[in-house]
């Protein structure tokens, strides 16, 4: 069995608007191209694409190799939102261990014009186009602030921890140019700034941007002088609950015991996390899931953690400071996390971090999302 | 136009919306029940719908066959409200039963 590994991570630029001409396809293409050029690979030297995007249209993994020039042999496509990229690298990591392929392409992004992301979000299911889009729903942050007002009830939470999750993150982004929101945000400055959907503010939602995340899957023999990261442990668990419980909860915390003891590893020995966050209600319920809020003191944990001692969580600032380029925003925290761990973040490199635990979630089906994945990784010695 | 419920013929769980199976027992028969009520469990005022409206009051109800349901408001209304649900021209409404017992938990 090959010993397959993540030799590479990139990212284009993130824009508010899509430059004129643009398409979801030239910027994945853009993606792919700009890995292989880091690596001085050549598009021959790939074997295996995995596309996710919602705006590529009647387009798929292959309309996108035979674009690149690419001659594959293992190909896939996953349009599960929020957990696409981490499935696409489960499957990857499988494939590159069975000799299906040797070096792998997975990338994930979108452009969003004037009007198609509310086009997204009302058509975004048949459940979505039949029973929210004709109450004229207001997408999902009116879906999350719900779920945040349940959050807020259940743990007795203020309107600031949610704030100290927008305000840490934004800390984090004032260091990485290449996040959209990059002035300081106070936390009065959240307090004050202007309700979207209530409790929710315009720091509690993901700045809509284009762009694509990429990253290489190969077998440890393809790129011997690169540095790896390995996956040791990556679980799934998707409508754990059929839509049937309050969201407060997602998958992972049913395979969490299974996560941390597949990689042999606890929360006290990961240097770096990268939580999927749409919603800073999402980043608290999947810490306290993974068990990285022990006593369940979720407003302690964000004073503490987040405001004191500055622990490092999504620290690209996250797609709440960083952008969400649509389903690029499974990959997002799967790039900053590899970048961190080789030691390619640039501007905004930590100081040599050797584990990181990363987390997709995904695909509001009607009140809340039913996807979620996450994965420990670590860098190859 | 009503808002109907699917009950599991076989175990008697009631789905919103409608599945093709039933996850508890895994039958694929139901039938259709009609709830014309429920209670407030949360709402919120989005500043502006998918659609441009706004504000728009959106929130979750406890149908009294058990399911939640996502519905449009006229008014904010508070948690523990009753109100009575229409299907009125696709759009699921809730409407505040100005009469019936509000219930105790507090706004946000």
């Amino acid at each position: 069995m090959a010993d397959a590994l993540i030799t590479g991570a990139t990212r284009t630029p993130y824009n508010r608007r899509p430059s004129p001409g643009s398409s979801t396809a030239a910027v994945l293409a853009q993606a792919v191209e700009a890995l292989l050029f880091e690596h001085d690979l050549s598009i021959r030297d790939i074997d295996g694409l995995g596309v996710a995007s919602f705006t590529l249209g009647a387009d798929r993994a292959i309309d996108l190799g035979w674009s690149l020039g690419m001659e594959l042999s293992w190909i896939m496509d996953d349009g599960n939102g929020g957990a696409s990229s981490l499935n696409l690298l489960l499957h990857a990591l499988r494939a590159v261990e069975a000799d299906d392929a040797s070096a792998i392409v997975l990338v994930a992004g979108d452009v969003f014009g004037d009007d198609n992301f509310n086009k997204l979000a009302d058509g975004f299911n048949e459940t979505t186009k039949q029973w929210l889009a004709p109450l004229d729903y207001g997408g999902p942050n009116a879906l999350f602030a719900l779920l945040t007002q349940r959050h807020m009830a259940a743990h007795a939470l203020g309107r600031e921890t949610y704030g100290g999750v927008a305000v840490a993150q934004r800390g984090w982004a004032l260091r990485n140019p290449g996040a959209v929101y990059r002035s300081p945000l106070s936390l009065d400055d959240y307090l004050a700034a202007p309700v979207v959907a209530s409790p929710l503010c315009i720091y509690d939602c993901v700045p809509v941007v284009s762009g694509a995340d990429a990253i290489l899957v190969t077998a440890a023999d393809r790129l011997p002088q690169t540095p790896g990261v390995r996956v040791k442990a990556l679980v799934g668990a998707h409508n754990v609950d059929h839509q049937e419980a309050d969201g407060l909860t997602s998958g992972l915390a049913s395979v969490a015991d299974e996560l941390w003891s597949s990689a042999d590893m606890s929360p006290a020995e990961i240097d770096l996390i990268s939580i999927y966050d749409d919603y800073p209600v999402m980043v608290l319920i999947q810490l306290a899931d993974l068990g990285f809020i022990g006593d369940g003191d979720v407003a302690g944990f964000v004073a503490r953690e987040l405001g004191e001692q500055q622990r490092p969580l999504n620290t690209s600032g996250g797609q709440l400071s960083a952008g969400q380029a649509g389903i690029a925003g499974s990959a997002h925290g799967l790039v900053e996390t590899v970048q961190q761990l080789r030691g390619t973040a640039g501007e905004h490199q930590l100081d040599a971090p050797r584990t990181a635990l990363v987390t997709g979630y995904g695909m509001a089906l009607y009140r809340y999302c039913a996807c979620a994945n996450a994965a420990v990784l670590e860098i190859a010695p | 136009m009503t808002v109907d419920v699917s009950v599991c013929t076989a175990c008697t769980k009631a789905f919103f919306p409608a599945p093709r199976a039933c996850h508890a027992c895994g039958s694929n028969h139901f039938s259709t029940r009609t709830v014309n009520a429920g209670s407030v469990e949360e709402a919120t005022e989005v500043e502006r719908g998918t659609r441009g409206a706004g504000p728009v009051v959106i929130g979750c109800v406890r149908t009294d066959a058990g399911p939640v349901v996502v519905a449009r408001f006229g008014d904010l209304p508070q948690p523990g409200d009753r109100v009575e649900l229409t299907l009125d021209d696709r759009v699921l409404k809730a409407q505040l039963i100005e009469n019936e017992t509000k219930g105790v938990d507090s706004c946000r």
